[in-house]
């Protein structure tokens, strides 16, 4: 992705109809933007479906683009629209952010006592000799845990801690209150520590 | 005096630095005696990291020719009417 001064030299180009400037918007941005729509859908070619008819609405609207908010949040904005609109057409997944947050139950809430302490505490997930072999399937298992998060904890996880967005950028982007980031954040990446715990736990008891 | 489950909460932001003084005096006193919650924390950052690793494993197609042709067509027919609706004549 690019910096903020590239940015604007971008933006310039563009508008003044540079093709090369275009393509390199493409090239920095169509990836990343595939992976952020495929955290709405689990269907790889959706997901690209809704990429570009994103390129189709920033192509139309380039001229009208204000830097009030960056390129890029402005990009991924309208891949998110574009793909909650598909999620809410084929209501497969309607992504109203409170229910989410309603249904989905803490994944370490059996680790504490009434008082809030532990009662289970956090294992111990060391570091042995064969990591190198068990990092490709500790990775493995990352990305299958990743999959089956609710939606929008899903997205916040790539956003954050994949594609390297700001908690502000990512609040901006999908339109959600800071506090509300913060706990979808942290039940994604809670649910994510605690089957690794559980994985870690087996693969060191054997 | 916060509980392992308020500060389990809370460190998220608290390695992100977004939180406030008070709090931050807070989580840091609670890891000088709590162990748990420090290994709590560097998970967390662990998790974080491997979530970056796992995804940027995964392959992503690059845009296909045919699409860079057609985004490419409809850039210079948006351009060329942009650039005829701003023509004084």
């Amino acid at each position: 992705m690019l910096s903020i001064s590239q940015e604007q030299e971008l933006i310039r180009r563009l508008n003044a109809g540079d093709e090369g400037a275009f393509v390199e918007l493409i090239e920095a941005y169509h990836q990343p933007l595939c992976r952020l729509a495929r955290t709405f859908t689990a269907d790889a070619g959706r997901a690209e479906e809704i990429v570009q008819e994103s390129w189709l609405v920033v192509i139309d609207n380039l001229s009208s683009f204000e830097g009030r908010s960056s390129l890029k949040t402005w990009l991924f904005g309208i891949v998110v629209n574009k793909a909650k609109k598909l999620a809410a057409r084929e209501a497969k997944q309607v992504i109203s952010e409170l229910d989410e947050l309603e249904r989905s139950m803490r994944a370490d809430a059996h680790r504490f006592d009434e008082r809030g302490h532990w009662s289970k505490p956090p294992g111990r997930w060391g570091r042995s000799p064969e990591d190198a072999l068990i990092e490709a399937r500790t990775l493995e298992i990352v990305h299958k845990l990743i999959e089956e998060l609710p939606p929008l904890q899903r997205t916040v996880m790539m956003m954050r801690d994949v594609q390297g967005f700001t908690a502000q950028e990512t609040c901006e982007v999908l339109q959600i209150e800071a506090n509300h980031h913060r706990v979808l954040l942290h039940r994604a990446r809670a649910a994510v520590r605690e089957a690794l715990d559980q994985h870690f736990a087996e693969h060191l008891a054997r | 005096m916060l509980s392992c489950q308020e500060t389990s909460e809370w460190v998220g932001d608290y390695i992100d630095g977004r939180v406030s003084p008070g709090r931050r005096v807070a989580i840091w006193m609670h890891f000088m005696i709590c162990g748990p919650c420090r290994r709590y924390c560097e998970q967390i950052k662990q998790v974080s990291a491997l979530a970056k690793k796992a995804e940027d494993s995964q392959p992503t197609p690059a845009p296909s020719p045919q699409l860079r042709e057609e985004l490419l067509k409809a850039f210079h027919a948006s351009r060329a009417q942009v650039a005829k609706g701003s023509d004084p004549e």
